[in-house]
């Protein structure tokens, strides 16, 4: 599955051959697109394109006066890099709707110790294993753990007794333990096919089209 | 007149955001569209900003000028710093 695709930018006159990230230096560079995104949100301008501008410096390894470069160039080499570092994939890991809260724990740089710590503890693979891993692996991965996981918890929830709820007729009725959102069934949503009322169809000549795309009035 | 760079880009967008039309076929279209909100919305003091920016004159040197030179000066601006694209780029972070 590992993806060893690369792409070639030009910066301020200079090719540069980019390869696609592996998990920790792309853990870095979506630390630094979270800080983009906060800036964004916070509408801190000059904020927004400095984080653009590490995190073009970051993925090239280069340090680079950007102040001269037009943001063309700017836009098109981090488009190019921020695409070359999509996942291939469409993880429903990654579709979670809900925010992380701001938690008492957290710090800059521990997304990739979540992440070293989930691969290694169900691997026991090194951290420079995991830290060189293909990202497409790595997620993939990372959600098979977390789905076993919830799948235990699952199971140990329906032994215990909380999950019954019981009514005052004294009937239990099961209460499944709820999952995370990217966990939820997938809706499969119809469109009704119904007949329009002639009163709402557009008044006047309809148009058809023959074989040889010839407009006939009818 | 040179391509601004991006923290520059980014204050031009914030400045003219709100006259961008979604679509255009030409500069001068584009020009027009922006002029005409611009009138509309009373924004004369962006455009003045957006001016200054883009040709890097002052905004008192630039009231002096000619209003056709002043005209001329913002739609090859518009074309240098490829606005729709930067409009188009912005919206993909968010702004």
């Amino acid at each position: 599955m590992a993806n060893t695709s690369s792409v070639t930018v030009i910066l301020n006159g200079k090719e540069h051959v980019v390869e696609r990230a592996p998990l920790r230096a792309w853990l870095e560079l979506e630390d630094i697109r979270d800080n983009i995104k906060k800036a964004v949100e916070i509408g801190n301008r000059d904020d927004v394109a400095c984080h653009i501008y590490s995190y073009i410096s970051t993925a090239l390894h280069i340090e680079e006066d950007f102040s001269s470069i037009s943001w063309i160039e700017v836009s098109s080499v981090f488009n190019a890099i921020f695409s070359l570092n999509l996942p291939t994939l469409d993880f429903p890991l990654l579709r979670s709707r809900i925010k992380p809260g701001q938690i008492s724990w957290d710090y800059e740089g521990r997304s990739w110790y979540v992440w070293l710590h989930l691969l290694a503890s169900a691997y026991g693979w090194s951290s420079e294993y995991i830290a060189e891993m293909d990202i497409d692996d790595a997620i993939a991965l990372s959600q098979e753990i977390l789905v076993e996981e919830h799948l235990d918890k699952e199971w140990q929830w329906a032994l215990s007794e909380r999950s019954i709820k019981w009514n005052k007729q004294g009937k239990g009725t099961f209460q499944p333990l709820d999952r995370p959102d990217w966990m939820q069934p997938v809706r499969d949503i119809k469109i009704p096919v119904f007949k329009l009322p002639q009163s709402i169809l557009p008044v006047g000549n309809i148009i058809r089209w023959t074989d040889d795309d010839e407009p006939l009035a009818s | 007149m040179n391509p601004l760079p991006l923290d520059k880009a980014l204050e031009l967008y914030s400045l003219l955001k709100d006259y961008l039309p979604d679509k255009v076929d030409s500069i001068i279209e584009l020009s027009d569209i922006i002029m005409n909100s611009i009138v509309e919305k009373e924004g004369f003091d962006n455009y003045v900003k957006s001016l200054s920016l883009m040709s890097g004159i002052p905004e008192k040197i630039l009231a002096m000028r000619d209003k056709n030179e002043r005209v001329s000066l913002f739609m090859e601006g518009l074309l240098v710093n490829e606005v729709m694209e930067l409009k188009v780029f912005c919206e993909s972070l968010g702004m």
